[in-house]
């Protein structure tokens, strides 16, 4: 295939495949072809040249004085970022001590004398510490503490009320430790929040 | 040279965060030339771009403690910049065609080329085209230019940035690219 007016669509296509953005087969495709086409082995070229000036552009002098200068006298205190660097690792301490602490209670069988004025379970302390899953997580414990603390028996659900708190504590320590080590979005180096920086 | 200046970028940025503001001079004067650079091929305005640099550190600054020191500095920052110079660019009226004199810039700075007069005669020439060409571009194209070219992003990371599609990306890339080929042609008959 040697005439131009065929290739015409196959600039886009020797973009991408410069930037190395086509899949394997349209690849394979696009070398099948070019080895038949004059015409974009010509064009292929001309491109390759065009991109390599824009590998060549010189930088300009920089006015790194006026700019250091600049910078550091705008520059705010660093103290609260420090405060902010520590918070999570104690708010994931103080999460998983409440948790922990809830855990013999729930093992022991307590839990089945949980009732709504008694606002002992750590673990709703705790969500509702953090403001990030207390109303859920709010309504689903008070409502499990009423559910648990007045009815004799746990026809509703089928099972007892030390695994269904069992459940919600392990449900509530994986949250933490997802939201606080993996999930939190500020351990992203990468830019996500486009111009908002 | 200071006590700072073989320390890598991670541990300057770990003594930034330490409270050590020294630290993050040495960061400033060691990523100044890109961080600028990409302002300027953006702006067309050595101020305009000296600003923009300004205020790159210092979001970088605030933001610090959301870098993960095992990954590259520089690609963060000029992300930054480009970020920066954008928005700058929204609030700048709409530039002018690809024939006359871009709105906002000011005659283009040329690097100073070694001897080689010849080489250096068509260097210049080509550059200053080039970044002619760039700032005639309508700001995204151009943003998308500068984080495909220079800070040489795959499509999927310049859609990232830029909140955009892939697909868009692809549109505005061919689109940039089109029109950058044409004016260069005019100008140095490439």
């Amino acid at each position: 295939m040697t005439n131009s007016s065929i290739c015409t669509g196959k600039e886009e296509t020797i973009f991408q495949y410069l930037d190395d953005e086509l899949s394997p087969a349209e690849r394979t495709a696009f070398k099948q072809h070019l080895a038949q086409c004059e015409t974009c082995r010509h064009l292929l070229a001309e491109t390759e040249m065009f991109f390599a000036d824009f590998s060549a552009l010189e930088n300009v002098p920089t006015p790194t004085a006026e700019i250091s200068a600049g910078v550091m006298a705008q520059l705010p205190s660093r103290t609260t970022h420090s405060l902010e660097r520590w918070l999570p690792v104690a708010q994931l301490t103080i999460g998983l001590a409440l948790l922990a602490l809830s855990l013999p209670k729930v093992w022991n069988g307590l839990a089945w004398t949980f009732s709504l004025p008694e606002w002992t379970f750590p673990a709703a302390w705790w969500l509702s510490l953090v403001q990030r899953f207390n109303l859920p997580a709010g309504w689903l414990i008070r409502w499990s503490e009423q559910v648990f603390a007045h009815t004799t028996a746990f026809s509703v659900l089928n099972i007892s009320p030390t695994m269904a708190f069992t459940v919600i504590a392990i449900l509530g320590t994986a949250w933490l430790v997802s939201n606080s080590l993996l999930l939190n979005p500020k351990q992203s180096h990468t830019f996500k929040n486009g111009g908002s920086l | 040279m200071t006590r700072h200046t073989h320390l890598s970028d991670g541990n300057l940025v770990e003594q930034t965060l330490a409270g050590d503001n020294a630290a993050f001079r040495a960061l400033v004067e060691r990523h100044s030339a890109a961080v600028f650079n990409t302002a300027y091929r953006l702006l067309g305005n050595r101020a305009d771009a000296a600003d923009t640099a300004q205020d790159t550190f210092l979001r970088a600054y605030r933001a610090l403690n959301t870098f993960r020191t095992d990954a590259p500095l520089k690609p963060w920052l000029c992300r930054i910049a480009a970020n920066v110079a954008l928005n700058r660019l929204k609030r700048r009226k709409p530039t002018v065609s690809l024939d006359d004199h871009p709105a906002g810039s000011e005659p283009l700075a040329i690097p100073d080329f070694s001897a080689e007069p010849q080489r250096t005669l068509l260097r210049a020439e080509r550059d200053r085209a080039l970044r002619q060409a760039i700032l005639a571009l309508p700001p995204d194209q151009r943003t998308i230019i500068e984080l495909r070219h220079f800070q040489e992003l795959s499509y999927a990371e310049i859609a990232d940035t830029l909140k955009i599609s892939v697909a868009n990306v692809k549109v505005k890339l061919f689109r940039a690219r089109k029109a950058l080929r044409r004016y260069l042609q005019k100008e140095i008959n490439v």
